[in-house]
Order: structure tokens, then sequence, then C-alpha cells
């Protein structure tokens, strides 16, 4: 049996354009939660954690990674003992746990910006913020946490500049501090107070770069 | 059909009968006119322009796309979003009014073409979005969200091209989505992604119907079945046998009593169409996962070591409830479709021959699910549980080429054999015997196969003049 040609000469237009403005509405509901975090969230800043400077280039992107972003930052935190662990390995956290880190504001208000202290953590939104807290929100697997602030895309002429900067702050961290050794470089984000946060400008020193 | 290389050889040929005078002038006129000798020539024209358009299109496509990428970085924000909103809407509407010509076939492909790279450009503009943003949410979401918005596109078309993109897209976000699968916290995704059974049998059995595709019901059914077979690594306990047994139960169960009949009464009088049935594409699927799931417990090894796989546990349990309610669903819809077969089968005698097959089926899957739920409940059936299975094996094999010698059907014939070969050097191979033996296995399956086919194709030959002639 051949299959008969659906007749298409008398399809109405509305069939095109009633899918096409779903699909726009789709398009436009992936920016909305970050232009609106943008205009209205808190802004915060984040210590930048020594990152590989052959890892930050990857393709049109650099990679960054924080403080908060390794477990082992977080295990001495109170509230560690409540967050769900990975059965062979209670150092870890289980995979695709929801954590929310509560950070603190610096009482100095300086230039480049001084970062956020982490003072606890809940596998559960706190609701008893000071107003000088706020809780990022982060999704962690075994000993990474990812809080949605990892991979930016930049202009490649900026790009080749922070990858050098970095790189030089790197390699002159260990000679400035003993062990632990802080970069002078911060991530400004704006974030929610669901804990949603997206980046808006990265330090590195004194250099302002903004996303 | 005619080819146009015949055609082509014909005209040399005739030539020269001609000159050889063979045929007279008259001869060669008349032959010209029924080959239409002389639109040869310009239809290779005709290919030749439409090559060159095609790739000077391809190049012409490609220095945008350069172009483009050149500057991207260059331009504002504001203007690149509304360079990515003019090119989706832009092709798709020249795919649409293409499409909905029908006066050149090439018009209407060339439609389809733009539509499918509209429905392309819909998941790179959503992922430059995204980019433009910095927002880094998982590949998953984004696979997902695409494929809804094409299954949209889809539906409103009723394009089977768009269907089938739609389809693949879904997967791969259901696939690649596995953070999604034991996710704690529930959000579009996760719903999405753990209810998957019941959203694939929502989002594209009708869109089958509606484009009235055999390829879109039959991804469909596969969409349906194997998404059922991924909530197994959620329940505790992990042994293939308990949760996955129930599971080829009810998708087999479902797939064998499917009717199409609900969907002729919501659907076929809106429309002058002619109906393809999908009953034989669901009960043949029905066929294949009993097979698979027959074939899968033969083996002596599977009920000794019965963790296939194991994935990490976190301490505390996945959140089951969505599952859970999707499984009963589909359960009652199983329930449903069986008492409306019982209904049928009361009411409609003349079909005794199909509902004994049923009864078959039935009673097959019965028997499997009680073995195993005796193993895992009751006691350990080490030696009888797959000797059970094979059992069960062999005369599904035998069923099925008995059944094709009745309807005459290749497919089920070499479906049946190939079970019973697999089955056979299965075995040979499972238990450590002798190489001389093993060799005579596959000699003794070879010639099995070969000359059964043979056998087949002279029955239906057979089959076939003497029908011719009662006729």
């Amino acid at each position: 049996m051949t299959i008969p040609h659906p007749v298409v000469s008398r399809v109405p237009i509305w069939r095109l354009w009633l899918p096409l403005c779903v699909q726009t509405l789709l398009i436009l509901a992936v920016p909305t939660q970050a232009i609106y975090t943008r205009v209205t969230g808190k802004p915060i800043v984040l210590q930048t954690a020594p990152v590989d400077p052959y890892d930050l280039l990857r393709g049109y992107s650099v990679t960054l990674s924080y403080e908060i972003s390794q477990v082992g930052a977080l295990r001495q935190l109170p509230g560690w003992q409540t967050l769900p662990k990975f059965t062979s390995n209670a150092q870890d956290l289980a995979p695709n746990t929801t954590i929310y880190v509560v950070l603190e504001a610096p009482t100095l208000i300086t230039q480049p910006p001084q970062p956020w202290k982490s003072v606890r953590v809940s596998s559960v939104r706190p609701t008893d913020l000071k107003p000088n807290q706020l809780a990022l929100r982060g999704k962690a697997s075994y000993s990474r946490v990812e809080y949605g602030l990892e991979t930016y895309y930049i202009p490649e002429d900026q790009r080749v500049q922070i990858n050098q900067d970095i790189s030089e702050v790197q390699r002159r961290c260990p000679r400035q501090q003993s062990s632990p050794c802080k970069p002078a470089i911060v991530t400004e984000a704006k974030a929610s107070s669901d804990g949603i946060a997206f980046p808006t400008s990265l330090w590195v020193e004194d250099r302002n770069y903004h996303f | 059909m005619v080819t146009e290389r015949f055609r082509y050889q014909l005209r040399q040929e005739s030539l020269q009968w001609q000159a050889e005078a063979l045929i007279s002038a008259d001869q060669y006129q008349q032959l010209s006119d029924r080959y239409q000798f002389q639109t040869l020539d310009q239809r290779a024209q005709n290919r030749f322009t439409g090559i060159l358009i095609g790739l000077g299109g391809i190049l012409l496509g490609l220095a945008v796309i350069t172009f483009v990428a050149a500057n991207w970085q260059a331009w504002a924000k504001e203007f690149r979003v509304l360079m990515l909103f003019s090119a989706l809407w832009g092709i798709n509407s020249l795919g649409f009014w293409l499409w909905r010509q029908q006066r050149q076939d090439w018009q209407q492909r060339l439609g389809v073409g733009l539509l499918l790279l509209g429905a392309l450009l819909l998941g790179a503009t959503m992922a430059l979005m995204a980019q433009m943003f910095h927002i880094g949410g998982s590949a998953a979401s984004l696979f997902l969200a695409w494929g809804l918005g094409v299954t949209v596109m889809a539906y409103s078309l009723g394009l089977v091209p768009l269907g089938v993109l739609a389809f693949l897209l879904l997967g791969w976000g259901y696939w690649d989505g596995y953070e999604f699968w034991r996710a704690t916290e529930l959000s579009w995704s996760s719903i999405l992604i753990q209810g998957m059974p019941l959203f694939a049998a929502l989002l594209l059995i009708p869109l089958a119907y509606r484009c009235n595709s055999r390829v879109l019901f039959t991804l469909g059914a596969i969409a349906v079945t194997s998404a059922l077979y991924r909530t197994a690594d959620l329940f505790s306990g992990n042994q293939v046998l308990q949760n996955m047994s129930p599971l080829f139960t009810l998708a087999i169960a479902l797939l064998w009593a499917y009717s199409d009949q609900p969907w002729e009464f919501l659907l076929c009088r809106s429309t002058a169409l002619p109906w393809h049935s999908f009953q034989p594409i669901a009960r043949a699927l029905g066929i294949l996962n009993l097979g698979a799931w027959f074939y899968g417990l033969s083996f002596h090894d599977g009920w000794k070591n019965l963790v296939l796989w194991t994935s990490p546990r976190a301490s505390i349990p996945p959140s089951l409830g969505l599952v859970h309610a999707v499984i009963g669903l589909l359960t009652g819809l199983a329930v449903l479709e069986w008492g409306y077969w019982l209904y049928r089968a009361r009411r409609d005698p003349q079909r005794s021959r199909f509902n004994l097959t049923t009864l078959v089926i039935a009673s097959g899957v019965a028997i499997a699910a009680l073995t195993c739920s005796w193993h895992v409940n009751l006691a350990m059936l080490p030696v009888i549980g797959p000797l059970i299975f094979n059992i069960l094996l062999f005369l599904l094999a035998g069923g099925l080429i008995r059944e094709s010698i009745t309807t005459g059907e290749r497919n089920t014939f070499w479906f049946g054999m190939i079970l019973l070969i697999l089955q056979v050097l299965s075995r040979f191979l499972e238990y450590d015997t002798d190489l001389l033996l093993k060799s005579f296995a596959f000699a003794f399956c070879g010639i099995g196969a070969i000359l059964s086919g043979l056998w087949f194709e002279r029955y239906l030959q057979t089959h076939a003049s003497l029908s011719e002639e009662s006729s």
C-alpha cells in the first residue's frame, strides 16, 4: 500500500506561526532568569581557586573553579554532617545532591573587592539568613560542587589576556604567601534569593573583566 | 519502473537498430514517444543546474556561517539576538511557503529541508542564547527543550522528518540526562525524564497518528519500552530479574494487546485519509521483546549472578513517587487494553485462531513472570529457571516458524530461525563443550539455516502458485 501524500495545499498559515511562537517562547525562556537575576539579584564576590592554566582555555570558553567548588573546603563548615554522603566514602557527597553554601559579606569595601566568606552548609534552603548573608545553591557530585558559574564565553582577544594574567598571578602566588595560597583572583556575580547566581565580572589583581 | 539509464541505453540501441534497418523510422518514433527520448537531455540539464544551485547554496551558507562566526563577538548582544530570531523565522517561513506549494516535487522537498534546517536552528539559537548569558545548564535540558519545540512543529505540520528529529532529540536528552534520573529535587527536566515512559507515549504515539507514519509509531513504541526498562535501575535491589521481569511483562502486555480502534474513533472522522493500522507493528515489537527476554534469561550464568549492573547508591534513596505513578498508569492502560481485547474476543468468534495465539503468548509471559518471581521471592531456581526459559525460547521460535508457514511471512520465519540458531549456538558456547562438538554445532546451524531457508522459499512459491490456480 502506498502512503498517500498529505493534502498540503490547504495548510493554513497559523500552522506555521503558532509552533514558531512556542519555539520563540522556549528560546526566550533560556535567559529570562539570568536577566532577572542580573537586575534584581544581590551582588556577591567569590574567591576563585587556582586553576590549571593549561586547562583554562577550552575552545571558546574560560573555565574557572572556586574555593567553595572543592568539597574539602566545605568539610570544616557547620552543617557538613547533615549533607547526604556517598555510601562507600563518607568524605564525599552523594551524586547530584543539591547543597546550599551560606556566604557572608566582608566588612571592608575595597577595590578590587574582598571575597565573601563561607560560614555554613545545608541540604535545604536556609531561611534564617542575616542581612549580610546569602545562600548559594550548588550541585554536588563526589568531591566537586558546581554552581553554574564555571564557564564563560568571552571574546578571543580578552580570553588570551585573561589567560596570561591568571597564569602570571598563579606563578607569583607561592612566593607571596605561605600555604594555603590565595591568588588575587575573584569573581563578581549576582545571586537571586533562591541561590542561583550569574557572573558579572572577573578581577585578576586590579584588572577587571566584564562578562 | 523504467530507469533513466535504461532509457538512455534504449535510445542508443534503437538508433543503431534503425541504422541497421531492424526497425523502421516509424517504429523508432513509437519507441521514442513511449519512452520520452526527447526529455532525456532536458532532464540531465535540469539535474546539472540543480546540482550547481545546490553546490552554490552550500558555499553561500558556509560563507554566511563563517561571516557570522568572524563577527559574532564584535556585534552587540541585541543585534545577535535579533539575527538569530530573524534566521529562525525566515528559514521556517521560506520552508513552509515552499512546502505548501504543490506545483513541483523539488519545491516540496526543498521546503521540508528548510523546515528541518529551521528545527536545527532552534537548538543552535537556544545554545547561543545560553552562551551569551553565561548560563551553564546541562546539555540534557537543552536537548529536551529543543526536542519539545520540534515536537510542537511536527504536530502542527504533520511532517514525519520533524517527528523523527524530535524523537532523536528527546532520546538524546533522556539518555544523556542521567543526573536527573535520581534527582531528589523536581525540576521540569527531572519530571520529564523520570516520567519518560508516559511522556514518550503521550508525545510520540499521537504524533504517529497525526503523521500517519509507521516509522514514527515504531520509534514511539521503542521510546516507551526502552524508557520503561530504564526505570528498573531506580528500584532497590538492583537485581535484573526482580526489576526487569515485571517491566518486560508490562511492556509485552502493552504491545501485544495494542489496538488502533480508540484512535480511529477519535481521529478518523476528521480526515479522509486511509489509515494505517499500527497494531501489527506493536505486535511485532511485542514478540521482539519477548524473544529478547527469553533469550536473555536462557543463560545459566544469568541466574547465578543476578546483578548485571550496579550504580553508586546514595545514602538517601531517590524519590520514586513519579516513577511509581507512571508505571501504575501504564499498568492501568495495559489492563484496559486486555479488557477491551477480551470484550472483542467474545463478540467476534471468527478471530479464534488469533485468540489462540494471544492465549499462547499470554501463558508464556505468565510462566516466565511466575518463574522469575518464584526465584526472587520463594526459592532460588538455578537449574529449573534457565531450563524453563530455554523451553519457552524454543517454543517461541518453533511457534514463529509455524506461524510463518501459515501466513507466508518471511520476517516471522527468519526471526524464528534466528532465535533457534542463537539458542543452539549459545548453549553450545555457554557449556564448556569440546571444540570439535562446537564446530559440529556451527556446521549444523549453518546447514540448517540454508536448507530451511531454501525450503521456505520453495514452499512460498508453490503456495503462491497453488493459490493462483485455485483462484
